[in-house]
């Protein structure tokens, strides 16, 4: 008895490795009738719709992807530019010219108005950080770097300038 | 003795008398000279004071805020029509030629741009087209070097101006800037030897004096134009000899102090135009603006001569008057010009054949009142109502004017919809009518584009958006969801059963806004589904001090207790506030600033105050992506779905609101681009008789279909630190679909504290599953 009861364990093992083996990953064939579980809604009535990551629309924010199991985390989007990425790309150079010309009020306006067009750019964030800077407030400055960090982090030549941005923002009295 | 007397007598009188005489004539003249000329230096030093100080009261004017069009960009076509025409822009049916000047066809708008003029920018208007179609513009293109614009701005629009008691208008201008057509025009209609006299002509009084003689009537006034500007400038308008008297000699002072070109600006600068309501016209900047749409440098000299014609009646040559006798007044300075040799016979003739063509009477009230109030509490802290009222300054604010209007539309609209759809909120009486409030901002910068604070300003000044305090009801609920996430994920399962709660010796039990069968449901279900239940079970399990926490950040001004129905909104608060707030959700947890004022310049174009967006962290951007997904889920498939039926095919993230007896019905909604927060409710707590998502809900459609150009259809991506996992809808737990979870899906959670552990209610059917799964691990 004890045998067989043995055999079975090393059949059942062997079985569980094969599986295993397998990649266990192929979809059992759903039952006919689940165990009751008198305390769960019927699936129907709970009415989540699967999320889904946030690709298709065409001018979706492009992000890195986030931390994280690759295989959990949400794709990044193909980014097409768009009308309002285009317009907003204009302001932005307009900001940046102020900032070259040592004007942060005036490339503040350009940067707001950038960003009320597109605001998924990590890079008008930075140059408003830059302008922040200018006018000395470290504060705004901090938190403007910090959001260009969020939204460039998947860009390692930006990465480091938002980094090298930090130190130098940490600097100011 | 006696004769001698007498003959000395004789011989003095005759000799004495006419010394005397005279004596007492010098003394006199002395005298009268002496007191002439301390008055007129009484009256120097008056006119001093006046010039050295500010010579007008210029009203301060708000405008909105610039407009910036692109290709590609969607419109909404009778919205931005109007906005145009709003700018003051004629409508010609030919190519524009001058500034101001618009041509509208079915599938363009060419314009002759205005000048803009900001403390960004000095731009010189030019002619542009605007081709679209029904839904976008395709292309701007300046007409003049068929440059393709990436971008174009449209100048800030008047929205109020802040008058004194005296209620003028007026726009200063240069004397260098004042053609010479007008100056001409001027001179011959009302003083043609300004040049030559100074100050009091008298062969223009004999004139006049001859001329009135011989028609038997005023026919000619002989006054010069500085004695004119000393009257209306100085003096009041009764007709004495004293005044005249006091005229004459401010007249003379007036030349002996200043240039000809200087008393000539003042006058032009001063001169009375008309009237446009309860305003006064005043100089020619304001009167070229008035009568034609246009600054005085851009005049014609026909409408330099309508000008000049006005000054001796302005409201009865005013060609919005009678069009006619305008011409004929017109005519008459023409001919005055060429008889002083100021333009010649063809062009006498080319002028006096143009017709009397005028910019359009504009009634112009107060635009965005509402806003406009909210802004004027703001400014008072800045600047005395009076210097508001004189100093000029121009006021450039957020305000978005086609938001604006659709707001207002939509409000109107929904709010008479709700009425004839339930004649029991139909009130007679306008001050208790059914009354709504709409604030419409743009998360990321916290710019203010809209603010309705009431169905109609004339009935009922009270700024609800920016002052009433009402019960939030549901649009609470995702403050607390943000709470629990430091403990729970959007897959804990909360107990949606009836449950008693004891709260300072009283007992509570929260019921469902609709009756649900479903006893035990997740965090995202208990949000969309909007469930009293289990919200409160979530509360009472994050625990309430937490709560309060967490929502600090926020800065609601409200002070708010630990009390269980805390997290069904049971504390009264402002809308503008609670719009703010949902901000942050959409701002990838920063809380923006709420701006109205973007910055003041004076009337030389200094700028004086300049505000920029400000933002200040309130939640991790983590958090605000969590909720802003649950927010979609309720419009995609829970309380606010009826959205999808209105127009609204975009990605957009809502919660409705409805409180006790439904006193205050709400909706907030928003998109990465917009956020709009609408309520519906009476003054006194009234019902309505109308959830959130039927009374507020269609609003916020109408509304925000009606501006398609802040709907990007863009979509919030996951930052950093947020992880999807499939998981077992009934446990919350990661899901095993192929080991009999039934219903899996997919959820997002925060990477620290996403779900490792696997179901475990559907785990038992495999047998050494959890060997396997070890194994697996272990190896992986």
């Amino acid at each position: 008895m004890l045998s067989k009861l043995k055999q079975q364990t090393i059949v059942f093992l062997w079985v569980g490795i094969i599986l295993f083996a397998s990649g266990c990953s192929m979809k059992r064939p759903a039952p006919e009738t689940f165990p009751e579980k008198s305390h769960l809604p019927p699936p129907k009535q709970e009415s989540i719709k699967p999320v889904s990551p946030p690709s298709g629309p065409s001018q979706a924010v492009q992000l890195p992807k986030p931390a994280g199991p690759s295989d959990d985390a949400p794709s990044s989007p193909v980014v097409k530019p768009s009308a309002r990425m285009m317009a907003s790309a204009n302001l932005v150079d307009q900001g940046k010219d102020y900032l070259d010309k040592g004007k942060p009020d005036r490339a503040l306006r350009a940067f707001e108005r950038a960003l009320s067009l597109y605001s998924g750019d990590g890079e008008i964030y930075y140059y408003m950080a830059e302008a922040w800077m200018m006018k000395k407030n470290k504060h705004q400055a901090l938190e403007f770097n910090r959001l260009a960090g969020m939204y460039l982090s998947g860009n390692y030549l930006w990465s480091d300038k938002v980094a090298e941005q930090q130190k130098r923002i940490k600097q100011l009295p | 003795m006696k004769k001698k007397t007498r003959k000395k007598l004789k011989k003095s009188v005759p000799k004495k008398w006419p010394w005397r005489i005279f004596k007492f004539t010098l003394t006199i003249c002395i005298l009268a000279s002496v007191c002439i000329a301390v008055y007129m230096f009484y009256l120097f030093v008056g006119i001093e004071d006046r010039f050295a100080s500010r010579r007008w009261s210029i009203p301060s004017t708000v405008y909105s805020d610039i407009t910036l069009l692109y290709p590609g960009e969607r419109i909404n076509k009778p919205l931005f029509l109007s906005k145009l025409s709003r700018l003051d822009y004629r409508s010609v049916d030919r190519i524009p030629k001058t500034k101001g000047e618009i041509q509208i066809r079915e599938d363009s708008v060419a314009i002759f741009l205005n000048d803009l003029k900001t403390s960004q920018q000095n731009r010189e208007g030019f002619p542009v087209i605007i081709r679209y179609d029904n839904e976008s513009i395709r292309s701007i293109t300046r007409m003049d070097t068929q440059e393709n614009l990436p971008l174009l701005e449209l100048e800030p629009e008047n929205i109020m101006l802040f008058f004194g008691s005296q209620r003028e208008k007026r726009q200063l201008v240069s004397i260098h800037d004042v053609p010479q057509h007008l100056v001409h025009a001027l001179l011959a209609a009302e003083d043609n030897r300004f040049f030559k006299h100074h100050g009091v002509d008298p062969k223009g009084l004999l004139r006049a004096l001859l001329v009135n003689l011989r028609h038997g009537s005023v026919r000619q006034g002989g006054s010069t134009l500085t004695q004119q500007l000393a009257k209306n400038y100085f003096l009041t308008p009764e007709r004495t000899l004293a005044r005249k008297f006091k005229e004459l000699l401010i007249a003379l002072l007036l030349e002996a102090r200043f240039q000809k070109e200087e008393i000539l600006e003042i006058y032009l600068n001063e001169i009375y135009f008309g009237q446009k309501g309860s305003v006064s016209i005043n100089g020619v900047g304001e009167a070229a603006s008035f009568y034609f749409g246009k600054p005085v440098n851009d005049l014609k000299p026909g409408e330099s001569a309508i000008l000049a014609g006005l000054i001796k009646g302005p409201n009865r040559y005013s060609p919005y008057v009678d069009k006619e006798r305008c011409r004929n007044r017109r005519n008459w300075v023409l001919e005055a010009m060429y008889d002083n040799k100021w333009i010649s016979a063809g062009e006498l003739k080319k002028y006096k054949s143009q017709p009397v063509e005028t910019s359009g009477y504009r009634v112009s009230g107060k635009k965005a009142p509402y806003f406009v109030d909210y802004l004027s509490e703001q400014l008072t802290t800045l600047y005395s109502a009076s210097d508001l009222a004189s100093l000029g300054l121009s006021i450039y604010t957020t305000l978005d004017t086609q938001v604006q209007m659709a707001a207002e539309e939509a409000l109107e609209n929904g709010l008479t919809r709700l009425e004839k759809t339930n004649p029991k909120l139909h009130r007679d009486d306008p001050s208790r009518k059914l009354q709504g409030a709409v604030v419409v901002m743009q998360p990321k910068t916290g710019h203010i584009l809209a603010m309705v604070g009431g169905r109609s300003y004339v009935e009922s000044q009270f700024n609800r958006a920016a002052k009433a305090r009402r019960q939030p009801g549901s649009l609470f609920k995702p403050f607390a969801a943000v709470a629990a996430l430091d403990k729970f994920t959007l897959a804990t399962r909360l107990s949606n059963a009836p449950k008693t709660y004891e709260y300072e010796n009283k007992k509570w039990s929260p019921d469902n806004f609709a009756p649900s069968r479903e006893l035990d449901v997740s965090l995202r279900t208990a949000v969309q589904q909007s469930y009293n239940r289990a919200t409160v079970d979530l509360a009472m399990r994050t625990g309430l001090d937490h709560i309060l926490d967490v929502i600090k950040p926020f800065e609601f001004t409200t002070p708010m207790k630990p009390y269980p129905s805390l997290a069904l909104g049971s504390f009264e608060m402002v809308p503008l506030e609670m719009t703010r707030a949902y901000c942050a959700f959409a701002a990838d947890g920063v809380l923006p600033y709420p701006l109205s004022l973007k910055e003041i310049m004076d009337e030389t174009g200094a700028l004086l105050e300049q505000h920029h967006m400000k933002i200040e962290r309130a939640i991790s951007p983590e958090k605000a992506f969590l909720v802003t997904d649950v927010l979609r889920s309720v419009v995609d498939g829970g309380t606010a779905k009826s959205l999808r039926s209105k127009g609204i095919w975009f990605p957009v993230a809502g919660k409705t609101g409805t409180t006790n007896d439904y006193r205050d019905a709400w909706f907030v909604g928003y998109t990465p681009d917009i956020l709009a927060l609408v309520w519906v409710g009476f003054d006194n707590g009234d019902p309505v008789y109308a959830s959130g998502g039927s009374a507020a809900l269609p609003i916020w459609a109408d509304l925000v279909r009606s501006i398609p150009q802040y709907v990007s259809e863009s979509w919030f991506n996951a930052p950093p630190g947020v992880v999807q996992k499939e998981i077992c809808l009934a446990s919350g737990m990661l899901a095993r679909p192929e080991h009999g979870c039934p219903v899996t899906i997919k959820e997002y959670f925060l990477t620290d504290n996403a779900p490792h552990e696997v179901c475990t209610l559907h785990g038992s059917m495999v047998p050494f599953e959890n060997w396997i799964r070890r194994i697996r691990e272990f190896v992986e």
